[in-house]
């Protein structure tokens, strides 16, 4: 157990880090309130090491995944003030939990380089097409490319961001091309060992996720 | 390059020497934005010199017999293990392309591999990509390898 201080925009929070059995990516389901978790094996070693290509290791802190969290909120929030002018807040990140996230649009991005991973934006349709509405100036009254467009350029514009984060650390990302998932009813996994961190954001019409799925070797 | 091709080469490949399954190729398209009923698509992008997203789509009998093929068990719903099978035959399918694509095996990666599977979706890329869907036929029924790449 550690106290690891945790600040993005006004508020700091300092939480408790719990132990935990490895986190497993299973089917789209979220808790309602899930405290930050941290990977066992992580807090195990203490530290955690990504190989780079100039012959540089680098060194986490025990909280990788809140390293991980802070570099999604900065970039998500930085590419909504500065692109779409919609304010948004962050809440706690979520790791996994019960309940059946109701979404019907999800664009992803695949991330390779120095680690594996997939970034993915997933939101009920009327938070998507406000947020259209809002980007491209104009109404949107159902989910249509436009909607499904805008989302894929919001994954590919937070992925950049993401990967500028960890330039700068010297961790070398690619970005994939995005896609989008919309549908009445579908369901996202990934592999079953890979681990997760989902931060949800809320905005005037609702709530959106940000989901980092990432596979440390 | 022959995106089509390479995309028979590498299924068959996988699929004769992991699954132990015969698959047949049919005529190439390029699909359009359109929804896929009661079925489960694994996807996995591919990253560096080429851009580009690898996805294969499969109605859910199929998904059910293929898992069944790969790991040797009986399933009868899609559940965790089939997600898994589907996400892990994306990931062998981007390896198998990535070094056609990419002989010295040094330009391009290989992102997460991801599972979607639901009674009513549809999976859509970003415009201005170059989209090439070679449907197979098993055991009478159709699934779809679509591969995706950026023309930037």
């Amino acid at each position: 157990m550690g106290r690891m201080k945790f600040s993005y925009g006004k508020r700091a929070i300092s939480r408790e880090i719990k132990k935990i059995k490895r986190l497993h990516g299973s089917v789209h389901r979220y808790a309602a309130q899930v405290s930050m978790l941290i990977d066992s094996e992580i807090t195990g070693k203490g530290r955690f090491r990504i190989k780079t290509n100039s012959f540089f290791t680098r060194l986490y802190p025990v909280g990788f995944i809140v390293e991980f969290a802070k570099k999604i909120i900065k970039s998500t929030e930085e590419i909504f003030n500065t692109m779409i002018f919609m304010e948004i807040s962050a809440d706690d990140p979520l790791t996994e939990g019960k309940e059946v996230l109701d979404c019907h649009i999800s664009a992803m991005i695949g991330l390779t380089g120095d680690f594996a991973g997939m970034l993915s934006i997933h939101c009920p349709g009327t938070v998507g097409m406000a947020i259209t509405g809002e980007m491209l100036g104009m109404d949107v009254e159902e989910v249509d490319e436009d909607v499904k467009d805008t989302l894929g350029e919001i994954a590919n514009m937070v992925a950049g961001g993401i990967k500028q984060a960890f330039a700068a650390e010297n961790v070398r990302l690619g970005l994939s091309i995005p896609t989008t998932v919309s549908g009445k009813s579908y369901t996202v996994s990934s592999p079953t060992k890979s681990n997760r961190v989902i931060i949800p954001f809320d905005l005037e019409q609702g709530r959106f996720f940000v989901e980092m799925k990432y596979n440390l070797n | 390059m022959d995106h089509a091709q390479n995309i028979i080469n590498s299924t068959q490949e996988i699929f004769s020497s992991m699954i132990m399954l015969d698959v047949t190729p049919g005529e190439p398209f390029s699909r359009e934005r359109e929804i896929l009923q009661d079925s489960i698509s694994g996807i996995i992008g591919l990253a560096g010199t080429t851009k580009g997203l690898l996805a294969i789509h499969l109605p859910k009998p199929v998904a059910l017999a293929v898992t069944t093929a790969f790991l040797g068990m009986d399933v009868e719903e899609i559940d965790e293990d089939v997600c898994d099978a589907i996400g892990e035959l994306a990931n062998m399918l981007g390896g198998s392309l990535k070094s056609t694509l990419d002989p010295k095996g040094s330009d391009i990666k290989l992102s997460m591999p991801s599972a979607i599977h639901g009674e009513e979706y549809s999976v859509d890329c970003l415009a201005n990509t170059e989209n090439v869907t070679v449907p197979f036929a098993l055991e009478g029924e159709t699934f779809l390898v679509e591969l995706q790449i950026s023309q930037n």
